[in-house]
């Protein structure tokens, strides 16, 4: 299918609803930047923010397109967490080359872990990735010479990019601008050749074997993405919090990513990222409901499933167009992840 | 976890005979899983279309509900167990084993056979296998599937119920063991097989017994390799588990 086709086939509402998440996500990232400034309380809830958001993100390509529940996830963003700590105590390396070292290292694990579980789906394969999560954190655990132990790695050195040393102000924003960047890719993504064969993966598996899309293959490249992204999310953890320890990433924080497109909508990534505003905003920023804050995520979760099983962008309204100028812009990006995704 | 939560609540913070906190540990338990059934899984159930995803993400979303709701009310921090029985432990041989472990091997027995017996002999028993062997044929055959199936939860929690206040007699019971249970709940059944009853008892032994041996000869961390070990090798492998009903050709 080519992208021109894919333009076809693709509704003039849907594509209005997708420039405009993209322009409110724009503003959205400016507020948002504004707001943490430089208040060391505003930058953990920033950090927790895009823990989270991450690896929601790394979950979107597996989970809400394709329909995998694998929930290994605290595994790989631990990977891309230790690449950097181990780059920074036990190299003179620049912490940069720890980013590809971790995406290499989870990718590599997730196509074993993809390779392994290749026949199982539903319960059977959260089960396997959730026990394999626990297992990965054990072995953190006990290889003390290699990871600290329990005690983990901390103490990094600053982070540079050519030449230039970030602040920390300038490191949360890092963050915070990558987590709109993945959410910018993913939401084109979805809309590529590969985001449709997914989709379709999940609905009709069958089908799209029977169309000359290995299932395999397509289960296992949407698995290696997320291991990779998730592994950028731990790289960029560590960087911003400057130490690592086993439990840094427990199943807790991966079920919690696991829900939030649902809370905020499963259409697009731009839901995963309102969901998770509202993960943080309810479990550690709101002082009245703090201890119960996992309570009413949990009931929300519940409810939206039984009423509003579309998540609250699901239900957004429909807006007028947009200028020409914008759609431009935004059909060049789509085209191009189109591209990409072939 | 919710049933030996309450139960071990009950006991620490009231003068509550044990008999009465398992009562309402059991109690609980089973309410919640009858209105687990009634409000979240049934209704999703029924709006999709057979698909597995929908009830997986309902059952996790119940299990984390449960969990933050134990967390609440009973606070995050581990809760004691009671032992069932008080006394030294009995020798055999040169073996000393603890008095609650025989209460718990016996009180296992005695809920397995009940539940077979239960399942072979009686009308009740027979109706619930036709319906989960074919849910649809059950409905346009008339059978009472609503009602059976809510007796089917309601029989599960409390027999959860019952396992957990075993449990927790020898290791406490917190909000968070909710999701690590009812994993190796699942493991168990899936090791053990599902042709049988007894088949999650098999798979129970079998990987406690696995899981014992690896962390006394590896260490502790030898006791999620070896479940993982366990877990790979069974479900890509041999997924009908241990008991498997021999099918004539």
């Amino acid at each position: 299918v080519t992208a021109q086709q894919l333009d076809d086939i693709e509704t003039t509402p849907a594509k209005r609803r997708h420039r405009y998440d993209v322009l409110f996500a724009f503003i959205a990232l400016i507020v948002g930047l504004s707001w943490v400034g430089d208040d060391p309380y505003k930058h953990s809830l920033a950090l927790h923010f895009m823990t989270l958001a991450i690896i929601a993100l790394a979950m979107y390509v597996p989970f809400v397109m394709g329909g995998v529940v694998s929930v290994a996830y605290g595994a790989y963003v631990a990977i891309g967490a230790y690449a950097v700590a181990l780059v920074s105590t036990r190299s003179d390396w620049p912490l940069i080359v720890a980013f590809p070292i971790g995406m290499a290292v989870a990718a590599a694990v997730a196509a074993v872990l993809a390779f392994a579980t290749s026949r199982l789906s539903g319960f059977y394969l959260a089960a396997i990735t959730l026990i394999f999560a626990h297992a990965f954190q054990a072995w953190l655990t006990d290889n003390d010479s290699l990871t600290g132990g329990e005690a983990g790695l901390s103490a990094f050195r600053h982070f540079t990019i050519v030449g230039i040393t970030l602040t920390r102000d300038q490191i949360v924003w890092l963050c915070i601008g990558a987590v709109f960047l993945i959410a910018l890719l993913l939401s084109n993504l979805r809309k590529s050749s590969f985001g449709i064969a997914m989709r379709a993966r999940r609905e009709v598996p069958i089908a799209i074997e029977a169309a000359g899309v290995r299932v395999f293959l397509v289960t296992a490249a949407a698995q290696l993405l997320g291991a990779t992204l998730a592994a950028v999310g731990g790289s960029l953890h560590a960087v911003q919090s400057g130490a690592v320890i086993p439990e840094a990433f427990p199943v807790a924080l991966v079920i919690t990513a696991l829900f939030a497109p649902l809370l905020g909508g499963v259409e697009s990534p731009w839901g995963v990222l309102v969901g998770c505003v509202l993960v943080v905003e309810f479990t550690y920023n709101l002082d009245w409901i703090q201890e119960t804050g996992s309570l009413f995520f949990a009931l929300a979760i519940i409810l939206v499933l039984l009423i509003a099983p579309r998540g609250i962008l699901g239900y957004r309204p429909r807006f007028p167009r947009l200028p020409a100028m914008f759609s431009r812009v935004s059909g060049h990006a789509r085209t191009a992840s189109s591209e990409v995704g072939r | 976890m919710l049933g030996a939560l309450v139960a071990a609540y009950v006991t620490t913070n009231t003068s509550m005979s044990l008999f009465f906190a398992v009562l309402a540990g059991a109690l609980v338990s089973g309410t919640a899983c009858v209105l687990t059934d009634l409000l979240v899984i049934g209704p999703i159930e029924r709006r999709g279309s057979g698909e597995e995803l929908p009830a997986l993400v309902a059952v996790t979303a119940v299990l984390f509900l449960l969990q933050q709701l134990g967390g609440t009310f009973f606070g995050r921090a581990p809760l004691p167990g009671s032992d069932w029985v008080d006394g030294v432990p009995v020798r055999l041989g040169s073996t000393s084993i603890p008095r609650q472990v025989l209460v718990t091997a016996a009180v296992t027995f005695v809920i397995f056979t009940a539940v077979a017996l239960w399942m072979r002999r009686t009308e009740l028993g027979r109706l619930l296998r036709a319906i989960g062997d074919s849910p649809g044929a059950a409905q346009i055959l008339g059978l009472p599937v609503k009602q059976v199936r809510i007796l089917a939860f309601a029989a599960a929690g409390v027999i959860v119920a019952i396992a957990g206040c075993l449990f927790s007699a020898t290791s406490g019971v917190q909000a968070d063991n909710g999701f690590t249970w009812t994993l190796y709940g699942f493991f168990a059944l899936v090791v053990g097989g599902r042709a049988s009853i007894f088949g999650p008892l098999v798979g129970g032994v079998c990987l406690a017994l696995v899981q014992t041996y690896a962390v006394f000869v590896f260490g502790g961390g030898a006791l999620q390799y070896s479940t993982l070990v366990v877990g790979l090798l069974f479900f890509v492998l041999k997924p009908t588990g241990i008991l498997t009903r021999q099918l004539r050709t």
